[in-house]
């Protein structure tokens, strides 16, 4: 196996909250390589979106090293993480969090958009095409406020999708579905994941969910468990 | 279209009502702004047309000729100089000069006049007077007697005189009268009594006469020379410039109308100040109005910004969005209270043209432009502190919700 997409050691996050301070994460490790799609399970609490957060380059680990691409993020500056962000990593939340004043497909090229500073012609055409392959090609020019709770959660995997990054972190996506949305939206990831170059790590504490990826970790403790 | 000004564009489009109540108050501030601009301004051409209209923007007298000390000024030393009384004040050469003052730029009008006191003698009525020779047909140039004008009219022979109001009341006097001038020469002569003016200065109207020029060098024993030039100009706020131009290059006094109405202008001075104190008010109002309205915002769309930014929008562009939002609301409010500053002050009359009772406003000095320009900078100033709050929002204490 080649480098790994991303590789992280010794992990640790401790959250300081005055008198009582939590470790959440007590030195991981853990490798994800290009391609993959992972599921990590653990109950509520356990630190699965922690982890995530620290993935997605949104927070800083309290120490340890975190590579990704072969960079050393952990303790990088807040503008090239915004920029390595941007370029290489996707998000799908647990809530969709897609911007109210926008449409489907204005929430789709905004990580483009906001990199160029316009909306190019040829993002707008790539958005469009994300819409269409997760089956919402005609609610391109919706308000995101109209949209159901499966669609909106279909246009943020777009959305995740927009950059060509080469790892999307999902924190509980189908949390908030119903069976079926959720087995929709698992559908569309297992596809992405099979056609692109994308790897996947998706939180979820359901087994149902996790049984969908290749592969699958746990986290016991503040660490992860393979397997 | 820059994508940080679409997405500030379309925050202010999603709330129409409260954007609209925002603009509105800028637009008023404006408002006010323009009305007091156009108010102050008014007033001062109000004024100044009062008090210049009807004397020279410039007046040009030979220079005095008293001696002067060789020791200059001492301290400690007491010194008395007597005035030169051997000569007739008068300017020699004026045909030479005339000619050049009439091609001076700034100069509209040139008046060639000889001055002297006397009195005037009805029956057994006298009246001291101030007398004024001038071209006949320059006789409304300097003071507009022809718009004074209560009785006759103002056209002038070798033996007619322009009198008073205050004057003609004091000697009881009409139009086609006769009236005795006798002026401190000791010439005397009987002229009719053409026309009486009102200028609303008491100065002129209870002790001025106007005469032709050729009467006046007969009645003042002056064939050669004349007394004073007097001068208007396009724009009388040069007046001190020009004087001095004028002084330079011809050797004879200049004086310009600000010497002596220096309180008038220190009054202007001071009412400005105290307008641009209440325009900055206003700036003020604006820039307090837009910086909370934007903050309330950033407070609103604290989510949607933590989204952005883990979407890979760097703070800067967070910046540029809310800083927009902050530039399209000054401009907004500017324009339309600007225009409508501009509406409002249009069924006044131009204060030069107002009657005695009217509101000397001038919608010319509205400053709709610097208007525009500050409230726009100061909406941009009121939107850094707001911009810079969402910038610092840090996602993960938004997306974890
Ligand atoms: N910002 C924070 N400050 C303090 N404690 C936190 C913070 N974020 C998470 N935690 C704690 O870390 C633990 C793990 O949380 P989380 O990562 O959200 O778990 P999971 O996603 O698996 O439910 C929890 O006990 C939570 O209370
Ligand atoms: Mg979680």
């Amino acid at each position: 196996m080649s480098a790994p997409l991303i590789e992280v050691r010794q992990l640790v996050k401790r959250f300081d909250e005055g008198e009582a301070a939590v470790t959440v994460l007590k030195g991981l490790d853990l490798s994800i390589g290009t391609h993959e799609m992972v599921a990590l399970l653990g109950p509520s609490g356990s630190g699965k979106s922690t982890l995530l957060t620290i993935l997605g380059t949104l927070m800083q680990p309290t120490s340890g090293s975190y590579r990704m691409l072969g960079l050393e993020l952990a303790g990088a500056k807040d503008r090239a993480l915004t920029e390595f962000r941007n370029s290489h990593i996707g998000f799908v939340f647990q809530f969709h969090h897609l911007l109210p004043d926008f449409t489907a497909l204005e929430n789709v090229v905004f990580p483009a958009a906001a990199r160029r500073g316009r909306e190019a012609a040829a993002d707008r055409a790539r958005g469009a095409e994300l819409l269409d392959r997760v089956g919402l090609a005609d609610r391109m020019h919706f308000p995101a406020t109209k949209l159901s709770g499966g669609q909106k959660q279909r246009v943020a995997i777009a959305r995740a999708l927009m950059n060509q990054p080469e790892l999307v972190l999902a924190d509980e996506p189908t949390g908030n579905l119903d069976r079926e949305s959720a087995s929709y939206v698992m559908d569309l990831i297992t596809e992405i994941n099979r056609e692109e170059a994308t790897s996947f790590l998706i939180s979820t504490h359901d087994e149902t969910i996790a049984g969908r990826c290749k592969r699958q970790i746990r986290m016991v403790d503040g660490q992860v468990q393979t397997g | 279209m820059s994508y940080g000004l679409k997405i500030a564009w379309r925050y202010l489009t999603a709330n129409r009502a409260q954007t609209a109540l925002l603009v509105l108050g800028v637009a008023v501030g404006v408002f006010v702004f323009v009305f007091m601009s156009a108010l102050i301004g008014g007033l001062a051409v109000f004024l100044i047309d009062r008090t210049v209209g009807s004397v020279a923007h410039i007046s040009i007298a030979p220079s005095e000729r008293n001696p002067y000390s060789l020791y200059g000024e001492v301290p400690s030393v007491l010194m008395a100089t007597q005035a030169s009384n051997e000569q007739r004040p008068q300017i020699r050469g004026a045909t030479a000069i005339v000619p050049m003052l009439r091609a001076m730029p700034m100069v509209t009008v040139v008046a060639e006049e000889v001055t002297g006191n006397g009195f005037l003698v009805k029956g057994e009525a006298l009246e001291p007077v101030n007398v004024t020779g001038m071209e006949p047909d320059q006789i409304s140039a300097i003071a507009n007697l022809a718009r004074g004008l209560v009785a006759g009219s103002t056209e002038l022979n070798l033996s007619t005189i322009l009198v008073g109001r205050g004057l003609a009341n004091n000697l009881g006097l009409g139009v086609g009268q006769t009236v005795r001038i006798r002026s401190d020469r000791g010439n005397e002569a009987n002229m009719t009594v053409g026309g009486i003016f009102a200028l609303g200065i008491a100065s002129l109207d209870d002790r001025a006469a106007y005469v032709s020029i050729r009467a006046a060098k007969v009645l003042f024993d002056l064939p050669e020379g004349i007394s004073r030039i007097e001068i208007k100009l396009a724009d009388l706020q040069q007046a001190p410039q020009v004087a001095r131009q004028i002084a330079a290059s011809t050797g004879l006094d200049a004086t310009p109308w600000t010497e002596a109405n220096q309180q008038l202008l220190d009054g202007l001075t001071a009412q400005r100040r105290s307008g641009d104190l209440i325009k900055g008010f206003a700036l003020v109002t604006i820039v307090i109005g837009v910086a909370s309205a934007l903050l309330l915002s950033t407070y609103r769309r604290r989510s949607e910004i933590g989204i952005m930014r883990a979407m890979g929008a760097s703070r800067r562009f967070v910046v540029l969005v809310f800083v927009a939002q902050g530039a399209l609301i000054g401009i907004l409010g500017g324009v339309i209270g600007a225009g409508l500053g501009y509406l409002a002050l249009s069924p006044f009359p131009l204060p030069e043209l107002a009657s005695a009772g009217g509101f000397p406003i001038d919608i010319r000095q509205g400053a709709y432009d610097s208007a525009i320009l500050l409230t726009t900078l100061g909406a941009i100033l009121a939107s850094i502190w707001p911009a810079r709050s969402a910038a610092r929002v840090d996602p993960v204490t938004v997306i974890g919700q």
